[in-house]
């Protein structure tokens, strides 16, 4: 194995000073001369008709600028971009659709003035029926919208191989239905942008991971032409999916144009709440057949996924859940019906795993319920289905590198598994859960699967890398840094990197996927190598030097191999020798991928990252339960920065941990978030944590930079459904339906001892009997 | 509705300083809007984060459900407060060296927090810390490497109180 | 919003009775979120956390404590003097989170509102869908209930009350005090007139062979309220539980004392099966509250279990 002298190694952020001084500066941090302020209106009907909307006396308050409703805006009707459907405004027109739908914005010269005339606009609605479950929206009695009928907004239906000739064949059958809520994201930052209009000209101060989208976006409801928009890159405070698609900068920018104006608005964490994209709730029914020695036949799915009132990411989130936990195991056949559903609540999109832990939770589960009726360990069952190397999956995944026996083995040692199994104690759980997902799936973008990166060296020798991405506290400005040290062997902590500035980056698709690592990584690389060879042939070709080598931060003789001159004379050579211009090392990475085919079919992406968790539970005299610990194995590929990807592994364990068992929106049947706050959202402190032992297998793939895969949503995505398995080890009962609150788990507690007393007295109730599911686990001991 | 004035003063950082403000101005905003300390973030306004953490006579509070005439008379200290030039606080480094930060908008709270809990518990164990930092709230990191960091914080400056 | 910051007690009262619009703020933990969650609107507020009249502990004549109403709460959980009143620093050391802690009172403590997952959760219809709390006549959790039912989830008020705690209240009319109890009235109502300001409590000396210890159940280990609480305070003479106090907390609108001679009834000599014998009173002590998390029968579950741990922790001492 090759021995790096950056990569793999815990080098330290580059960002990270400015973050532990305070000095860092993100959306809000932003303070300009001359700025207005805006608040939005929210809704507060989950689904009415707008009869009467009246802002006379908020325009007239002191201090405010405007008012805008729906009609003073042109092109109210071109927001948003991404979902194909095109179906979202910016400000609701004559209904509103959800609580927190957009109703009316002030602007004023300050935030208080702009609070205090919210409260002066009169609005009158008329209530009309809600659809707040999935259930409700399929039977469509009740229109979530009365433009959408059927409140279908999206179908896919796929068959491939012949399932029902696969189930007939079937020794064992099992499965269920399994339901997983709609979670938000609770990146800490809230969400703020400033606007500058001037004389034509626009630039917008804001967080993202998509700025060339949030452009689009801006352009098409200003109608400002994108080059003449600018979209300067704030520090971010978390993102996880949430900042994919984002109201607040495009609003923001509309406003400094409509009013020729500095204007700046920020979201309070309940507008966090009410008005973001959290992830869409799914209910899964999947079952899975196997022959009797446990070889996977066929899966059959329904899936139901709630879109909110309008698509957003929806279709493509749905889209990922529907096909890619099959890719998995080796199946025969498969069967996935989807169907997104409109829901009178927020429209929802990307959460970190993007559909997959959704899809995860169920599967996992059955296949759990598989190993339960087959008597056999889970991890074998597992490890007998599991995809091999150089082999296409049945939605046409093709893997280079397949690491999840590896997984498989090393978490099941660093879980104790075999030992735990044998010997149970009373009380306490063991659940395993694999995973697959993609490094830098196009999720559904036309554009292109790939990445562009430039490097540029001035005169004075600077190194900056110029890439259209996100820094989302993920640490790709510290990993670009670390490519480049490693490629010219220079201080990575000289290097600079601007992410996201429209008007100095190249277009980029977005920060998602968990594409940054293996598809720009490549891109820097071959930028770093690009930029060695201009360098070289400009000192040969004009100064007559060489051939020379860069490297170790020096120019080196390529036959003598000794020390020429050093980086930065270099520097200074190439760039005299073209009137002082900069160099620019380009790079490209263009994916041998598909986009899939009608039927999602296709290789999405150039790589695929495996894992398995694990997770070990106690449940207590008292009826509650905790998670003690959990592993969590991961094919990286090849580890850029082991402090920093253990740091994702950490962060998306908890994150899926608190998933399955604290967090909740508890939407109810009116539509509303009853969570709306920090404090019952409930995300995880300091003592929610359990024991979080990660570890790598490092595969090195062809494709990534040195090897490299992804890690930013693996850590994520098996948590729930190990977390439910140990459960299920531990007393017999199966959750399908997360989150585990109290109440329910009291619950099913009372539910398993009523049927354990039936069962200790069969005269009772003697037709029980032939349908008690014996735990072939207890059977055995 | 009109907010009276009020003449606060305050050690902030260490230095004395005067302000005319509005008495129902907030703390955080004071911090952010008036003196223009950026470092303590506004994540929830509802005491539910600790993002705005600051210490206030050497204890942290939520400088977002505070009224800046609380502080009157007392000393509040910032995450400007713990670099000096060029050198970072133990504390600082230790946060980079153990990776504890990610987004970094939890990050000032939380040192805040960690630098009151070191002074008045210098080698906590790590119940300790789970316990004393519980009012922060981190979406990235999962706290793993905060408490390495704290810990390292903690082994560092005993090792610099050893040395001098 | 105006605020005013009164230097002394007396000046305080003065600005109380002369203005009856003025709201007290103390360490602002309960009040200002609200506020800033616009959750409730004051014209006016009067600040007394620094008053030195509301500071310290002392010992009263009679042998027990005098506690200023605005001692923090970390203070409270910290200081030596009131190291036998365990519940009571037992309950303030898990209150919130350490920031709060920091910077809350004991007065605000007591006397902090009511709290409902509806009103407080911010949920953005209950400004114009009006429920008792905005001044509505509807209960979202009682559909027909003719008052607020909202929760007193304090962890102090329990403690308190355990150990027989009298509040101290000084208005215009001079001095006055009651039981802790007695605080509390219907739909989160306070037995305390405008123009008074709670200004310390009174803890009777701890009698020989007493203990005391409080729980608290949570889903989080910290920032949240306790979904229902335990104070229990046991006096056992040569062997024999000689007095008890049982007290829930965040059982409803005020927290529910079991009665002291219904306990001795049934507590008959030994203190070890005491836990045992008065589960079949929690079921009415807690009322069947919703939440986001749990339904009445965790409740009920969860306060026997915090009952059995605080009785636990008092007899294995
Ligand atoms: C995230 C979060 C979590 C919390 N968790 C808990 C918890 O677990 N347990 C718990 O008990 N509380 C909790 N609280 C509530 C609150 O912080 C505490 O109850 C705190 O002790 C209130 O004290 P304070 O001095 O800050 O009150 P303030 O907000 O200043 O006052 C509260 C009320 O008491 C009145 N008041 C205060 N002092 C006096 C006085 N001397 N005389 C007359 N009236 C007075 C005020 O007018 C106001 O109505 C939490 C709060 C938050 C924000
Ligand atoms: S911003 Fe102050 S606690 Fe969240
Ligand atoms: S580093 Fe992002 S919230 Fe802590």
């Amino acid at each position: 194995m090759n021995e790096y002298k950056y990569i793999g190694k815990p080098v330290r952020r580059i960002d990270g000073q400015a973050k532990v001084t305070g000095r860092a500066v993100y959306s809000d941090d932003v303070i300009l001369p001359r700025t207005l302020h805006a608040k939005v209106l929210h809704a507060r009907q989950s689904h009415a008709k707008i009869l009467l909307l009246d802002t006379e006396q908020a325009k007239a308050y002191p201090g405010v600028a405007a008012v805008y409703t729906a009609k003073d805006i042109a092109r109210n009707d071109k927001y948003f971009r991404m979902g194909d459907t095109k179906d979202t405004w910016v400000l609701a027109e004559e209904y509103v659709r959800y609580i927190g739908d957009m109703v009316a914005i002030v602007v004023a010269e300050s935030e208080e003035i702009a609070e205090a005339a919210l409260r002066l606009i009169k609005v009158e609605y008329e209530p009309l029926p809600v659809v707040s479950s999935l259930q409700q929206a399929k039977e469509a009695k009740d229109l979530t919208r009365c433009d959408k009928p059927g409140n279908v907004a999206m179908p896919i239906v796929v068959e491939r191989g012949d399932v029902e000739k696969d189930f007939a064949q079937a020794a064992v059958v099992a499965g269920g239905t399994y339901t997983f809520p709609s979670l938000h994201q609770v990146h800490l930052e809230p969400n703020s942008a400033t606007a500058v209009y001037n004389m034509g000209k626009l630039a917008v101060y804001c967080a993202s991971q998509m700025w060339f989208h949030i452009r689009e976006d801006i352009s098409a409801v200003t109608g400002i032409a994108e080059k003449d928009i600018e979209i300067k890159p704030m520090m971010i405070g978390g993102a996880f999916g949430a900042r994919n698609d984002q109201p607040l900068p495009v609003i923001t920018a509309l406003l400094a144009v409509m009013l020729k104006a500095t204007v700046k608005m920020t979201n309070t964490r309940l507008e966090e709440f009410l008005a973001c994209r959290p992830a869409l709730g799914m209910e899964i029914e999947t079952w899975i057949a196997a022959d009797a020695e446990g070889n996977f036949l066929s899966k059959k799915t329904k899936l139901l996924s709630g879109f909110g009132a309008y698509s957003s990411d929806g279709d493509a989130v749905t889209a990922i859940a529907c096909f890619r936990g099959d890719n998995n195991y080796r199946f025969r056949s498969t069967y996935v019906n989807g169907t997104g559903l409109y829901l009178n609540h927020a429209p929802t999109g990307a959460y970190r795993g993007f559909g997959n832990p959704q899809m995860h939770f169920a599967l996992e589960q059955a296949i759990d319920e598989l190993a339960v009726k087959l008597n056999m360990d889970p991890t074998e069952l597992r490890l007998k289905n599991f995809m091999h190397n150089h082999e296409t999956s049945i939605h046409g995944f093709r893997y280079e590198t397949n690491g999840i026996r590896e997984c498989m083995a090393q978490a099941k040692e660093l879980m104790g598994w075999d030992e735990k199994r044998k010997n149970k104690t009373p009380g306490k759980g063991i659940g395993v859960a694999a995973l697959i997902h993609c490094s830098g799936s196009r999720a559904g973008k036309p554009e292109f699967a790939g990445s562009s990166a430039l490097l540029r060296l001035e005169s004075s020798g600077a190194l900056t890398v110029l890439i259209g991405e996100s820094e989302i506290g993920q640490g790709m400005n510290t990993v670009c840094t670390q490519i480049v040290a490693e490629e010219l062997g220079v201080d990575p902590l000289s290097v600079n990197v601007v992410m996201g500035d429209t008007s100095l980056t190249p277009f980029s698709t977005g920060t998602n996927g968990s594409k940054l690592t293996s598809n720009l990584g490549i891109a820097i690389l071959f930028a770093c190598k690009d930029l060695k060879k201009q360098m070289s042939d400009c000192l040969r070709e004009r100064w007559g030097i060489g051939p020379v080598e860069i490297k170790n931060g020096a120019a080196y003789g390529e036959y003598t191999g000794e020390k020429i001159m050093s980086f930065d004379e270099a520097a200074v050579k190439c760039s005299h020798a073209f009137n002082g211009r900069p160099f620019y090392g380009v790079g490209i990475f263009e994916p041998k991928t598909d986009l899939g085919d009608a039927t999602g079919y296709g290789n999405l992406a150039p790589a695929y990252p495996f894992g398995v968790q694990m997770a070990e539970v106690t449940v207590h005299d008292n009826g509650t339960f905790t998670v003690d610990k959990i592993v969590s194995v991961h094919d990286i590929g090849k580890t850029i920065n082991s402090q920093m990807a253990m740091g994702q592994v950490y962060g998306g364990v908890l994150q899926g941990m608190a998933g399955v068992t604290l967090e909740s929106l508890a939407i109810n049947k009116e539509g509303i978030y009853q969570a709306n706050t920090l404090l019952e959202y409930k995300p995880p402190t300091f003592l929610e944590m359990p024991e979080i032992v990660g570890s790598f297998v490092e595969t090195i793939d062809p494709y990534g930079p040195y090897g490299a895969k992804c890690i930013a949503e693996p850590p994520i995505i098996a948590v729930a459904p190990a977390v439910a398995n140990a459960l299920y080890d531990a007393v017999g009962i199966r959750f399908e339906e997360a989150p585990i609150t109290p109440a329910i788990f009291r619950k099913k507690l009372l539910e398993k001892q009523r049927e354990n007393q039936r069962q200790n007295q069969p005269e009772k109730l003697p037709e029980n009997q032939g349908q008690q599911r014996t735990n072939p686990k207890e059977a055995g001991s | 509705m009109n907010a009276t004035m009020y003449e606060l003063e305050l050690t902030l950082n260490g230095k004395k300083v005067k302000d005319m403000i509005p008495s129902d101005m907030l703390l955080i905003d004071y911090l952010r809007n008036v003196r223009l300390l950026t470092g303590s973030k506004k994540a929830c306004g509802a005491g539910e984060c600790g993002a705005c953490t600051v210490l206030m006579n050497g204890r942290p509070i939520y400088s977002c459900i505070t009224l800046a005439l609380q502080a009157q008379g007392k000393e509040i200290e910032t995450i400007e407060n713990l670099s000096d030039g060029d050198t970072l606080h133990p504390i600082q480094e230790a946060y980079l060296d153990a990776g504890a930060v990610q987004c970094g908008y939890c990050t000032p709270g939380m040192i805040m927090s960690t630098k009151a809990l070191l002074q008045k518990e210098p080698q906590p164990g790590t119940q300790c810390i789970k316990e004393a930092m519980a009012g922060n709230l981190c979406r990235c990191t999962g706290y793993q490497q905060i408490i390495e960091a704290v810990q390292l914080a903690s082994e560092r400056m005993e090792q610099r109180r050893r040395d001098s | 919003m105006r605020v005013t910051k009164p230097a002394t007690l007396a000046e305080a009262i003065r600005f109380l009775s002369t203005n009856p619009e003025a709201k007290i703020l103390a360490g602002g933990t309960d009040l200002l979120p609200r506020l800033n969650q616009k959750l409730e609107y004051h014209d006016l507020l009067c600040c007394l956390d620094d008053l030195p009249e509301l500071q310290g502990i002392s010992l009263t004549a009679g042998g027990g404590l005098y506690i200023g109403a605005s001692l923090r709460l970390w203070e409270l959980a910290e200081t030596p003097a009131l190291a036998g009143y365990l519940a009571i620093q037992q309950a303030a050391a898990k209150v919130a989170s350490p920031q709060i802690r920091n910077q809350a009172t004991l007065g605000g403590n007591l006397l902090q509102e009511n709290r409902c997952m509806f009103f407080n959760n911010q949920v953005p219809w209950s400004d114009v869908n009006k429920c008792f709390k905005w001044g509505g006549n509807q209960c979202f959790q009682y559909k027909g209930s003719k008052e607020c039912v909202a929760l007193f989830q304090s962890d102090l008020a329990p403690a308190m009350m355990a150990h027989g705690a009298q509040a101290v209240l000084t208005g215009s009319g001079g001095e006055r005090r009651m039981p802790v109890a007695e605080l509390y009235l219907s739909a989160g109502r306070k037995a305390i007139a405008h123009d008074e300001v709670l200004t310390g409590l009174v803890l009777p000396p701890l009698p020989a062979g007493s203990r005391s210890a409080y729980r608290r159940w949570t889903i989080r280990g910290s920032f949240d309220f306790p979904l229902v609480s335990c104070a229990v305070r046991l006096k056992v003479e040569a062997g024999a539980v000689a007095d008890c106090a049982v007290v829930f907390g965040s059982a409803g609108i005020m927290p529910k004392a079991i009665d002291t001679s219904l306990i001795m009834g049934m507590a008959a000599g030994d203190p070890q099966g005491l836990a045992q014998k008065l589960m079949p009173l929690i079921n009415k002590a807690v009322a069947p509250f919703r939440d986001t998390r749990v339904n009445a029968g965790v409740r009920v579950d969860m306060a026997k279990d915090c009952m059995a741990k605080a009785l636990a922790a008092v007899c294995s001492g």
